[in-house]
Parts: C-alpha cells; sequence; structure tokens
C-alpha cells in the first residue's frame, strides 16, 4: 500500500466515498431527488479521476492497471451512468438513499474487480458487488414476489461464494500466494511452489484443477453459467426491471474480467483441461438458455434465460482465450468476449429500460402480451426495442451481430496446430450459429407481437425521462457500433493483447512467519 | 468535355430524366400532360443523335483526310466511371499476374452506335407522337409515359455501351420494359399471359447469353469492347483508366500497356488473337441463343405474336422497330467473334433463313390484322440473320445489307404497326380482318400510308424494302455462288437463297391480303366501332405520313448515294473485313471485289418480278369473289397445309407437350416432396428445441434447497471427469 | 512423514469436513437462519483451509484472506437477519419452502406430504371423584367474572 496504490484507486475511492455520504445523508435529509444528481455526480467524478489517471499499464500493491482494467472500469462507469439514470425515479416506500449508495458500490466493485492484481482484493470486489445487490433486491419493490427474490439470490450466492472462496483457498494452497503475478510464476515453474523440497502434501498436484473447476463454479454463478444459472429466472421475474437489469449486467462484467484474469491469464499449465471445461460450460449455457427462453411469457423471465444463453456466447470467447497458446487464431477470444460483453450490455439494459419506461409505478410490464401494438402506439419506442432485441439476436449491422461474429471467427480461426482440437472449435461454433438461430425465434416473436398485432391496452408509459434517455443512449450506441464496430473491437482485443498479471518489478520477499516451529 | 461526350450521356439521360419525371410527378401533377416531358426529351434526344452522326461522319473524313490511320474503322470510347471492380479475378496464365475484374461504364460512338442511335430515338419520337392520340382516354396515361422514356433509355444504352455486362444489364432492361408494357393492360389475362410468356421465354435467350459471356470471360480474361489503358504498374495493379476519355488512336502506339478488349482495336488489328475452334463456336452459339430470344427467331419465336396483347404504339416501337433488333445489334457488334468460327455464322444464316420462310408461311393464314404484322416482323428479322450470315471475311455485304434492313424495316414497320393502330382506334379495338372491310374511304390517310408501308414491306421499287432486301438476297445469293465456298456449304446457301426468294414472294403476297382485306371490297364496320368510325386524329396521321415518306425515300436515298453503306463500313466490326479485304486484294491482285462484280441486277429484277407476283396473286384472290379463296382454302387444307399454317405450325401445342407440361409435372412433384417430406423435417428440427426445452422446465421448479443441489451435483460432476481426466 | 504436512493434512480435512457438513445443511434444512448458518460453516471450513495453508506456506496471504471472509461474513450476516425478519413479518414462517412462488409457470407447487395421522393418546388413567366440590359464592363469582 503506497500513495501510488491511493492514486490509482481514486475513481474507485471517490464512488465509495459518495455512497456513504448518501448513505449518511440519507439518516437524515428526505430530498430523494437529490440522491441521484449526487449520485450522477459521483460517477462524473469517478470517470474524471479516471481519465485524469490514463497511463501505461500499471502495478502497484494489490493492483494491475493495464488495459483489461481501464476496459472493465470504463465499462463499469458507463454502465453506472445508465443505471443512475435508469433508477432516476424516487422509490415508493422510501430508501431512495440506500438504494442508490449501493447502486455506486456495486459499481465500485466492478470497478475493483477490473483492477484486482490479487486474490484478496478480488474477493472483495466481488463481494462488494454482491452485498448491496442483496439491498437493492429488497428495496426494489416490497411484494412477496420481490421479497421471495432477495432471498433466492442471497442464499444462493453466499453457497456460491462459499465455492469460489474454496476454489482460491486451493489455488492459494498449490502456489503459497494471494498475488496473481506469484501465481503465474508458480503455476508456470519459474518459482517454487512448495516451501520445502520433498515434502509434498498428499494430492498436491491435483489442487490446482481442483481450484480451477470450483473457481469456474463460484464465477459461473456470477455470470448465470448452467448448471449455476438456476437463480437467474426466479430472481429476474421477482424483482424490478432496473434491478433485473443490474443483475443482468454488472454481476456477469465481474464474472467475466474475473474468470479472464484468473484462469487465461494467472494459471498456466492447464491447458490441457480448461478449455475443454469452458467449452462444455459454453455450449450446455448457451443451449439450456435458448431452449427454455422459448417457452417464457414473462419478459423479465425470458430477458434472464437471453442473459444466461448471451453468457453462452461469450463463454466461447473464454474456451478460445484457455485454448493452448500456440493454436490461437487472428480473432482473440477474450477480446471478443470483451466486446461481447459490452454490445450485450447496452442491449440488455436498453432492453429493461424500455420495459421500465413502459411501465407504471405500480404495474410493470410484465408479459410479452403487454407489447403488443407497441409498434402502432409508440412506434419509437418501438423502433428502440426491435433494435435491442435484433442486437441481441446479432442481425447483421447491428452491434450484437459483430459480436457474435468475432466469437465465432475466433473460435474458428483456432488453427490445428499439430492438436487435433480445431474440430471442436468448428463444433462450437456451429453450436454457437445454430443457438442464434434458436434465439431469433423468440426475440423475433416479441418484435412480432410489437408490430403485428392489436393492442390490448396501450402502455401508460409513465416511466419518465431517466428511462427514456437510458434507452436512447442505448440504441444509439448499439447503432453506431453496429455501423462502426472497428474502435471498441481494437479496444477490446488491445485490453485482452495488452493484459497480464506480470509484474514489472518483483516484489518484496517473503516475510517470514515467526510462530512456525517443526513439532 | 467535348461534343462527342456530352452527346453520348444527353441522349440516354434526358429520357431517364423524363422517366423519372413522370413517374414522380405523372399520377398527381401531370395527368393528361404526361406526354411532354417524353416528347421533349425524346425530342431533344432525337436532335442530339443526329449530331452525333454528323460528328461522327466528320470524325471519319478527319481521319481520312490525315491519311492511313493505325485505327481499324473509327470510334471513341468515352469512361464515365467505374461501377465495380474486383482485383486479381482472373489469372490468364501462371506466368502473367492476375488481372482485376472490372466494369466500367463506357460509353462509345461508331457508325454503327450512331445509326442505332439515330433509328431508335427517330422512330420513338413518332411512336410517342402518335401514343398522344392514340392513349389518350386510357386510365393508364402516365403510367404509359413513363414506361416509354425508360425504354428508350434502355435501349439507347444498350447501343451505346461499351462492355458486355453493361450490354447484358441493358439488355435486360429492355425486355423488362418489354415486359411492363405487354402487360400494360394487366388487368385482362391475355395480356398479363403474353407479358410472362415473354419473359420466359426471353429468359431462355438471356441464360444462353449470359453463358457465352461467362465463356468469354474465362476466354479473354476481360469483358471490354474497347482496349483499357492501364495504369504504369501493369496487369497486376488494379486496372485504371489513365484519362477519363480514352481515344484509343493516342495509345496504340503503346501496345504494353493496353489491356486488349474483345473487339478492340489491338484484336481487331491482329485477328489471330481470336481464339478458334470450338471455343469460339460455343461462344457465337450461345450469344446468338440470347439475340434468337430477343429478335425472337426460331426457335424462340413462340413470344413475339402473343406479345401484340400490348398497346399498337408499343408493338410499334418495342416489337417492331426497336427491341426486337437488338439481336441483330448485338450479333452485328460480335461479328469479329462469329468470323472466328465459320460454323456459327452458317448458323446464324440457317436459322434467319429457316425463321424467315417459316415465319412468312404462317402469316399467310393469321387473320388477327397486328399477328399478320408479327409475324412479318419476325420474318424480316430473319432476313437480317440470314444477311449476317452470309458475312464472310472478304465480304461485309451481308452485315451492311442485314443492318440496311434493320434501318428501313424500322421505318415501314413503325408504319405499318401504326396504320394497323389507326385501324384498331377507329374500329373500336377490333383488330380482326375478316370481321371489316373496304375502309379506304373512311380512312385515306390512313389507307395511302398504310399501302406506302406494305409496298416497301413487299419489296417494289423503289420503296425502302427493295433496296434493302434485294442487297441481302444479293449477299446470300453471292455466298451461293461463290467458288471459295466448298460444295455442301454452297449448297447451303443455296438453299437459303431460294429460301429468301420464297420469302419475298410470300410476304408481298400476305402483305396485300392483309391490304386488300382491310381497305378494299364491300365496306364493313363492326359494332364495336358505333357509328362513327373515323379517321384517327392529327396527331396519329402526322407520324404516319412522315413516316409514309421515311418508306419512300430512306432506301433509295442510302442506297443510290451508297452514304449508309459507306458510313457503316467504318465501324470498327465491319472496316475490319474491309481491311482484310484490301489486304487479300492486294495480295491476289484483283482489281474489283467479287461483290461488286455482280451489281445484281438480275437479283433486283428477280425478286421485284416475284414480289409483283406475290401482290397480283393477292389481288386476283381477294379483290375477286370470295369463293375463290374457298375453294382454294379447301384444296390446301386437304393436304393440311391451311391448317398448319393457320394453327402457326403448333408451336405453342407443341412447346406446350413437350416442355411445358413435363416441366409441371416435375414442379407438381417437387412440391409433394417439398411439403410431405422436406416441410415435415424442417418444421421437426424447429420444435426440437422447444420439445428439449419443455423436457427441461421441470428443472426450474423454485425451490431454493433444489437449486442449490443441482448446482453443487453439477459442479460434482465437473469435479469427477476434471480430476480423472 | 513431515510434521508440518502431516499437520496441514489434519486441517484440510477438517475444513474440508467442515465445508461438506455445512453443504449437507444447506441442502436439508428448511429453517432460513440454519440455512444461513450452514453456509457460514462452509465459510468457516474454507477459512481452516486457508490459515493452514498460509501456516504451509509460510505466508501471511491466507490469514489475511481469513480476516476478510470474517468481515465479509459479518456484513452478510447482517443484511441476512434483516431480509430474514421481514421474511418472516410477511409469511409468519421461517420455513424457506414459502418461497417458491417464482418457477416456470407450468410447474406444480411443492407440497407437503401430509403426516400421518397420529392414533389419538391412550387415555391416563384418572382417579374418580373424591369428596364435595367446593361451595363458590356469588359474589366471588361476580367478582371474578368482572376480572
Amino acid at each position: 500500500m503506497s500513495a501510488e496504490t491511493v492514486r490509482l484507486l481514486t475513481p474507485e475511492i471517490v464512488l465509495i466515498a459518495v455512497a456513504v455520504a448518501i448513505f449518511v445523508a440519507g439518516a437524515f435529509a428526505d430530498a430523494p431527488k437529490w440522491f441521484r444528481w449526487i449520485a450522477g455526480a459521483g460517477v462524473a467524478l469517478s470517470a474524471v479521476a479516471l481519465w485524469m489517471q490514463h497511463g501505461a499499464a500499471v502495478c502497484s500493491g494489490p493492483l494491475t492497471i493495464d488495459s483489461l482494467a481501464y476496459y472493465g472500469r470504463w465499462l463499469a462507469l458507463v454502465l453506472g451512468a445508465l443505471f443512475v439514470l435508469l433508477t432516476a425515479r424516487p422509490l415508493a416506500g422510501g430508501g431512495t438513499p440506500e438504494y442508490v449508495g449501493s447502486l455506486l458500490l456495486a459499481i465500485a466493485g466492478l470497478m475493483l474487480v477490473s483492477g484486482a492484481g490479487e486474490l484478496v482484493l478480488m474477493f472483495v470486489g466481488l463481494e462488494l458487488i454482491s452485498i448491496p445487490t442483496y439491498v437493492l433486491l429488497y428495496l426494489g419493490r416490497r411484494d412477496a414476489a420481490s421479497q421471495e427474490s432477495a432471498v433466492k439470490y442471497f442464499l444462493l450466492s453466499i453457497l456460491a461464494s462459499a465455492i469460489l472462496l474454496y476454489g482460491l483457498g486451493f489455488l492459494y494452497g498449490t502456489t503459497g500466494s494471494t498475488e496473481l503475478g506469484e501465481i503465474h510464476a508458480a503455476l508456470a515453474g519459474s518459482r517454487p511452489a512448495l516451501p520445502d523440497a520433498g515434502a509434498v502434501p498428499v494430492g498436491f498436484d491435483m489442487f490446482a484443477r481442483l481450484a480451477l473447476v470450483l473457481i469456474f463454479a463460484g464465477l459461473g454463478f456470477k455470470i448465470a453459467a448452467a448448471p449455476f444459472h438456476f437463480y437467474a429466472p426466479d430472481v429476474y421475474q421477482g424483482t424490478t426491471q432496473a434491478n433485473a437489469a443490474l443483475l443482468s449486467v454488472v454481476p456477469k462484467a465481474a464474472g467475466m474480467v474475473a474468470l479472464v484474469r484468473i484462469l487465461v491469464l494467472a494459471m498456466p499449465g492447464l491447458e490441457a483441461f480448461a478449455w475443454k471445461l469452458a467449452l462444455v460450460m459454453a455450449v450446455l449455457t448457451m443451449t439450456l438458455g435458448n431452449f427454455m427462453a422459448l417457452w417464457q411469457n414473462n419478459l423479465r423471465r425470458l430477458l434472464a434465460y437471453s442473459s444466461i444463453a448471451h453468457a453462452g456466447y461469450m463463454l466461447i470467447g473464454l474456451t478460445v482465450g484457455l485454448a493452448p497458446a500456440i493454436v490461437r487464431g487472428s480473432q482473440d477470444g477474450v477480446g471478443a468476449l470483451l466486446f461481447y460483453l459490452c454490445v450485450y450490455a447496452l442491449a440488455t439494459v436498453g432492453a429493461f429500460a424500455v420495459l421500465e419506461y413502459l411501465g407504471r409505478e405500480d404495474a410493470p410490464i410484465d408479459a410479452v402480451d403487454e407489447l403488443a401494438g407497441l409498434g402502432r402506439a409508440r412506434p419509437l419506442v418501438a423502433a428502440a426495442m426491435s433494435v435491442f432485441l435484433f442486437s441481441l439476436a446479432g442481425i447483421p449491422l447491428l452491434a450484437g451481430f459483430w459480436g457474435k461474429f468475432a466469437l465465432f471467427l475466433s473460435a474458428l480461426g483456432v488453427d490445428p496446430g499439430g492438436v487435433s482440437v480445431r474440430p471442436w472449435f468448428v463444433g462450437l461454433a456451429i453450436v454457437g450459429a445454430l443457438n442464434a438461430a434458436v434465439a431469433a425465434a423468440y426475440y423475433l416473436r416479441i418484435v412480432g407481437v410489437m408490430f403485428f398485432r392489436t393492442p390490448l391496452a396501450v402502455p401508460k408509459a409513465e416511466g419518465g425521462m431517466g428511462p427514456w434517455l437510458t434507452f436512447t443512449v442505448c440504441a444509439v450506441l448499439t447503432l453506431a457500433i453496429g455501423a462502426f464496430p472497428r474502435p471498441l473491437l481494437q479496444a477490446a482485443n488491445d485490453a485482452s493483447r495488452q493484459s497480464s498479471v506480470q509484474r514489472a518489478a518483483p516484489d518484496l520477499p517473503p516475510v517470514e512467519l515467526a510462530g512456525r516451529t517443526g513439532p | 468535355m467535348d461534343t462527342i461526350k456530352t452527346l453520348l450521356i444527353l441522349i440516354p439521360a434526358l429520357p431517364l430524366a423524363a422517366t423519372l419525371l413522370t413517374a414522380v410527378l405523372g399520377k398527381r401533377v401531370l395527368r393528361r400532360q404526361s406526354h411532354w416531358p417524353t416528347v421533349l426529351a425524346i425530342g431533344l434526344s432525337c436532335a442530339a443523335s443526329l449530331v452525333l452522326v454528323f460528328q461522327v461522319q466528320q470524325g471519319i473524313h478527319k481521319a481520312e483526310s490525315e491519311g492511313p490511320s493505325p485505327q481499324v474503322g473509327y470510334e471513341k470510347v468515352v469512361t464515365l466511371w467505374t461501377w465495380a471492380g474486383v482485383d486479381g479475378a482472373y489469372a490468364y496464365s501462371t506466368s502473367e499476374p492476375a488481372r482485376g475484374f472490372r466494369i466500367d461504364v463506357t460509353l462509345r460512338a461508331d457508325p454503327l452506335t450512331a445509326v442505332m442511335l439515330a433509328m431508335v430515338t427517330l422512330v420513338s419520337l413518332l411512336v410517342a407522337v402518335y401514343s398522344i392520340g392514340y392513349m389518350h382516354d386510357d386510365p393508364g396515361y402516365w403510367r404509359f409515359f413513363s414506361y416509354i422514356p425508360l425504354f428508350v433509355f434502355s435501349m439507347t444504352m444498350l447501343v451505346s455501351v461499351s462492355n458486355f455486362v453493361l450490354l447484358y444489364v441493358f439488355w435486360e432492361a429492355v425486355g423488362l420494359c418489354s415486359y411492363l408494357l405487354i402487360g400494360f393492360w394487366f388487368q385482362k389475362p391475355a395480356a398479363a399471359a403474353a407479358g410472362k410468356k415473354a419473359f420466359l421465354v426471353n429468359r431462355i435467350g438471356d441464360f444462353g447469353f449470359a453463358l457465352g459471356l461467362f465463356l468469354l470471360w474465362t476466354t479473354y480474361g476481360t469483358l471490354d469492347f474497347h482496349d483499357v489503358k492501364l495504369a504504369a504498374g501493369g496487369e497486376g495493379t488494379a486496372a485504371t483508366v489513365v484519362h477519363h476519355e480514352t481515344e484509343i488512336v493516342e495509345d496504340a502506339d503503346q501496345p504494353g500497356l493496353v489491356r486488349a478488349g474483345v473487339l478492340g482495336q489491338t484484336m481487331l488489328r491482329d485477328r489471330a488473337l481470336y481464339v478458334t475452334g470450338g471455343v469460339a463456336t460455343a461462344i457465337c452459339l450461345l450469344l446468338m441463343l440470347g439475340a434468337c430470344g430477343k429478335s425472337a427467331q426460331f426457335p424462340l419465336h413462340v413470344w413475339l405474336p402473343d406479345a401484340m396483347e400490348g398497346p399498337t404504339p408499343v408493338s410499334a416501337l418495342i416489337h417492331a422497330a426497336t427491341m426486337v433488333t437488338a439481336g441483330v445489334y448485338m450479333v452485328t457488334r460480335c461479328l469479329p467473334l462469329f468470323l472466328a468460327s465459320e460454323v456459327a455464322l452458317q448458323v446464324v444464316a440457317a436459322i434467319g433463313g429457316f425463321t424467315a420462310l417459316l415465319a412468312a408461311l404462317t402469316a399467310l393464314t393469321q387473320t388477327d390484322l397486328k399477328r399478320i404484322l408479327a409475324y412479318s416482323t419476325i420474318s424480316q428479322l430473319g432476313y437480317m440473320f440470314l444477311g449476317l450470315g452470309a458475312v464472310t471475311l472478304l465480304s461485309a455485304a451481308g452485315a451492311v445489307a442485314g443492318m440496311f434492313h434493320l434501318f428501313t424495316h424500322a421505318f415501314f414497320k413503325a408504319l405499318l404497326f401504326l396504320g394497323a393502330g389507326s385501324v384498331m382506334h377507329a374500329m373500336g379495338g377490333v383488330i380482326d380482318v375478316r370481321r371489316f372491310g373496304g375502309l379506304r374511304r373512311l380512312m385515306p390517310t390512313t389507307h395511302w400510308t398504310f399501302l406506302f408501308g406494305c409496298l416497301a414491306l413487299a419489296g417494289i421499287v423503289p420503296f425502302a424494302g427493295f433496296w434493302s432486301k434485294d442487297l441481302i438476297l444479293a449477299a446470300v445469293g453471292e455466298q451461293a455462288y461463290s467458288h471459295a465456298l466448298d460444295p455442301q456449304t454452297q449448297r447451303l446457301y443455296y438453299l437459303l437463297y431460294i429460301a429468301g426468294l420464297l420469302t419475298a414472294f410470300l410476304t408481298a403476297f400476305y402483305t396485300f391480303r392483309a391490304f386488300f382485306l382491310t381497305f378494299y371490297g364491300e365496306e364493313r364496320i363492326p359494332r364495336e366501332a358505333g357509328h362513327h368510325a373515323h379517321e384517327s386524329p392529327r396527331s396519329m396521321t402526322v407520324p404516319l405520313a412522315i413516316l409514309a415518306v421515311c418508306a419512300l425515300v430512306v432506301g433509295a436515298y442510302f442506297e443510290l448515294t451508297h452514304g449508309f453503306a459507306h458510313f457503316l463500313e467504318q465501324a470498327p466490326p465491319l472496316a475490319m473485313i474491309a481491311a482484310e479485304q484490301a489486304t487479300a486484294e492486294a495480295g491476289a491482285g484483283l482489281g474489283q471485289s467479287a461483290h461488286q462484280a455482280l451489281s445484281h441486277w438480275w437479283v433486283a429484277v428477280i425478286s421485284s418480278l416475284i414480289a409483283a407476283a406475290g401482290i397480283a396473286l393477292a389481288a386476283l384472290l381477294y379483290l375477286g369473289h370470295p369463293q375463290r379463296v374457298e375453294r382454294l382454302t379447301r384444296t390446301l387444307d386437304a393436304g393440311g397445309l391451311y391448317r398448319l399454317s393457320r394453327g402457326k405450325f403448333f408451336f405453342d401445342e407443341i412447346y406446350d407437350l413437350f416442355v411445358v407440361r413435363p416441366l409441371q409435372a416435375v414442379a407438381s412433384l417437387s412440391f409433394l416432396f417439398d411439403r410431405t417430406v422436406i416441410d415435415r423435417l424442417v418444421d421437426g428440427c424447429g420444435l426440437m428445441p422447444k420439445r428439449i426445452g419443455a423436457a427441461l422446465r421441470p428443472l426450474q421448479n423454485g425451490m431454493i434447497q433444489f437449486y442449490a443441489l443441482a448446482m453443487v451435483l453439477g459442479l460434482l460432476v465437473l469435479l469427477g471427469t476434471l480430476l480423472t481426466m | 512423514m513431515d510434521p508440518e504436512i502431516a499437520l496441514l493434512h489434519n486441517y484440510l480435512i477438517v475444513g474440508a469436513v467442515l465445508f461438506g457438513i455445512g453443504m449437507i445443511g444447506f441442502f436439508s434444512r428448511r429453517n432460513m437462519i440454519v440455512m444461513f448458518l450452514c453456509a457460514e460453516m462452509m465459510l468457516q471450513g474454507v477459512s481452516l483451509s486457508l490459515v493452514a495453508f498460509g501456516r504451509f506456506h509460510n505466508d501471511f496471504g491466507g490469514q489475511m484472506l481469513v480476516i476478510f471472509i470474517i468481515a465479509v461474513a459479518a456484513c452478510e450476516a447482517a443484511i441476512a437477519l434483516a431480509v430474514v425478519l421481514m421474511l418472516y413479518r410477511r409469511a409468519g414462517k421461517l420455513d424457506v419452502i414459502v418461497w417458491q412462488a417464482l418457477r416456470e409457470d407450468n410447474q406444480p407447487a411443492f407440497e407437503e406430504e401430509a403426516l400421518p395421522e397420529e392414533p389419538p393418546a391412550e387415555p391416563w388413567p384418572s382417579l374418580s371423584r373424591a369428596g364435595l366440590s367446593p361451595e363458590i359464592l356469588p359474589e366471588e363469582t361476580d367478582f371474578r367474572s368482572r376480572l
């Protein structure tokens, strides 16, 4: 911990300080509207701080601030701004300051995870997302469904946290360090992993793999990958649109970045099976998500399955990233993943923002049928919704198309290189493409309902300016990225290529643990 | 920007502008005045075309006065912009770097194009003026006047582009206009069916044409007519035209920097560059298939008679004077290719001669005035192909004659159709010659102008048809008596010559049969005409009169001054033959070429006598007692000949039986297969995800503990497999 | 065997057992508070392993992580108890089975199997009444009725 570390953490510190200030002020002041402005100002301030510290990749204390970190932190701040806009309406039953503060904390958590170069900080970052999320879920609405979703998410999340922690524990046990750089060195064999040569605990060679699976499972819950996805449909259905948007984006982004940091960058030597694990999860996740989504009538539930399926698509990129280094093709798998993450986040937040805009305080939009005839009643809103759905479906010339294109391209680019892994990746790309075709069915069904059905009742659209602004920004960005995908794709590829966990300067030698004695 | 470039752009651009203007404003703003943009634009185009002819003429004179030029014929190529380009699309050989595929939008000015442009725009102008009167009550008035300039645009582009791809594009575009105009009265089932038939039959021809283009591309590596100057980088780099205006004369000294076009100067100067043998024959036959479709030659002639369902001005313009001659134009343009294959030329001649005779025989017994004229169009187009087929390396006379016939035919056939339209207009839409007669007093102008057209078509001195038909027969006759050919080929041309003479007789007969039936005999007017059957308005009779004068004078004027032939012989494809001829004559030391030796006086006499005989027979039969015709009909019918001709040789029925029905059977089988097998399979595949989804739904039962258990079980399975791997 | 290794083994085994017991408890208990405590027990198993690893590697990192785990667990406990309290107020039960309304809409709700009817208990032997019942004064009953 040094002044440099604090300087690098300024954006997060600003966010957390603003959040704490809001929490404290909320106890005394009764001005729910103002908290939004303060939160918005906090996000803007944090963005300014982040902008000012832009520079070369540095490692300081527990932080690894490289291009991946910047990508994740900027994504977090953009999402933060969108969520502050999206939740611009004071909560009905009070609790607005707590809600806004928790939102900022979750964003700060995502930023911490992006910049973490150390297991402890990463764990704290992930919990800084989870714990405020419990509060958000509870505060969103006060009916039984909302409370049920809160308790479901809470209980399953701590179970997943325990599994993740166990994995981190085994990772620590194998390598003897919580620093990702040290872990990488130990696993790569450039640093002795054991204190005494010759004394090997039983099953020590299994620990790394055990850690891999447990970490994958723990983070798999965050990204809603099968078979750790079960909470998602129920929780999304029960909670508010804004919370569903948050849940479908922020933990997923954090989980993906953490997976990249730990599995791809810090755990070498597991090429033989890490990609197989990711491949199985990818296929399982997208297939299950899409197939189940075909049956849904509740929009939030449908989008929950859609977000599961999209986690599956993103895992394609992770699979390619985990493939042995010699067989990587031209399009970077992790780069494609990061690009897709951004594209997916925009479309999903936009879709939920449309729903939030259309709903009423006491009667949110639930069923697909409630959108019937929207194309005639509110053509612009329907057009924006179509943009999001088409983007999620991967229709060409929208951002989602380029995302899927980059992912499938990365899978197809995996070269044989002497190892007969290419058929697996080609198969993965084919399964992905088939899934995209299946997915189009339920996205287009919504579009069809909006444009080709006579309206049952025109939605009141009492969402106000905030959600309107949110989905407009998302739609414009989705169209813009669709038209000019290169800058963002370049940024994502840079984030993937220029990131590492290697330390530039060697760390201090490990401190002798005082009390250690042999029996 | 020089004059020729401006003219070349203006000529198609004005009708296009008229189309857009009429299409946008016609329905609401212009309404009854919709003809103005069209008439003005085509009029200006026509003026521009005439100026272009003089410009080209001047260019030729200038080139001649400058002494012997290395250029074969006269051409000027103007590249406007590059439409599309693919680098390295074609590898000519492994030693040479790959060539790019480029489509330049390039227009050309040469005598052939100039003649076609002048003819097309002039006839179009007259027809457009005529249509003002003919179409005046039609609810689709503005629609008609937005299609006509579209056609003129496409047709002028077709004859002025300098690239096979663009030729194909506009080839299709005129086909589209034809389709739209045949089906102009689309509420009428017969018109809709005729449009469809024309479209489908043309597709067969166009398919052949497209294959021909593919073969050309793989053979020569370019689809440009003209030579293209390349950038200094040579073939390997993307070829760019150095100047947007390329005058080929300038870069004749730098052969290394020129990519030879298929019909460009480089190839024309050195004919050995043309591929011969089977490939050449295949290319030519495929192109000829395209020409057969567009120009209604056997076996693809069946669409043209049905196309008469369209408005009569359309029949006159598109299906008699201009569009159907596109095939003749294309074959003339590609003569250097056809000269590389003797077989192909013989096929062209044979198809032409056979179609001419067949169509004339069919026309004998038709009763629909427009159908008679349609068959006569097919027959005359056959004549043109016959002329083109009689071209040899030593004599371009056949081609000149064919083009000349195309030129004169445009006038008198447009005249005849417009005359028929005038009759139809007065008779309330009735066109069956059996239902009216003796109209000469009622419609004097129509009568006289129609007579001029008939005389020109029959080939009576000094009408236009006489001169051009005579030239074709002479060219074929020359082939028949040429000693340079082997006996078998000679026999073929002899037969074709006889067929040509026979056709001349038949043409004279059926033309005057129609004429006498319409205008002579007892005056009969059908009920549909009402009581006010009258001569047509001024806007219709003036074009008729102008065309009648043309039918009288164009042939004699151009033949006696040799203006047409001299002008046209400067077109690159024909100039190449002239150059060959000059070389051969210089080598053989002949003072006079063979075709000049034959001054054709006896051909002229014979064909005139034959035509006169035809007219006499028609007069004998149709001006006398009707019983004579009936007796003759019965005699002929005993042999089945009458029925054969009356039934149009049953081509439609034969095609229906052997092509349409088998295809329909296959189609219905495929439909059945598609419905019962493929659709089921597809539906099954589509339902599968849903079924699987349904099977998975019980997993999502809402119980926290079940979810936790499932997560941990999943984790254990993954752990188990990975730890044992 | 190296005593350090033996020590590590022992702690790892205890940690794993704690983790397992916690997990099984999480599946099998329906009281929400107990479920939360089971999850806490899993965390304690992890903590124990981490401490053992830290000692084995002669490194502070493990212990540090443990301290953070404890802190985070405390946060979670606070929120957990608050949420559970609110749920209890709404449902009147701590049974987690109450919260299963959100599920696929064609799935039946989980119905608890009815417990088998207990046979009526044998009546206890009772003595016959002996003596007289005391006499209650009317004013006394009036007084009581007012109570």
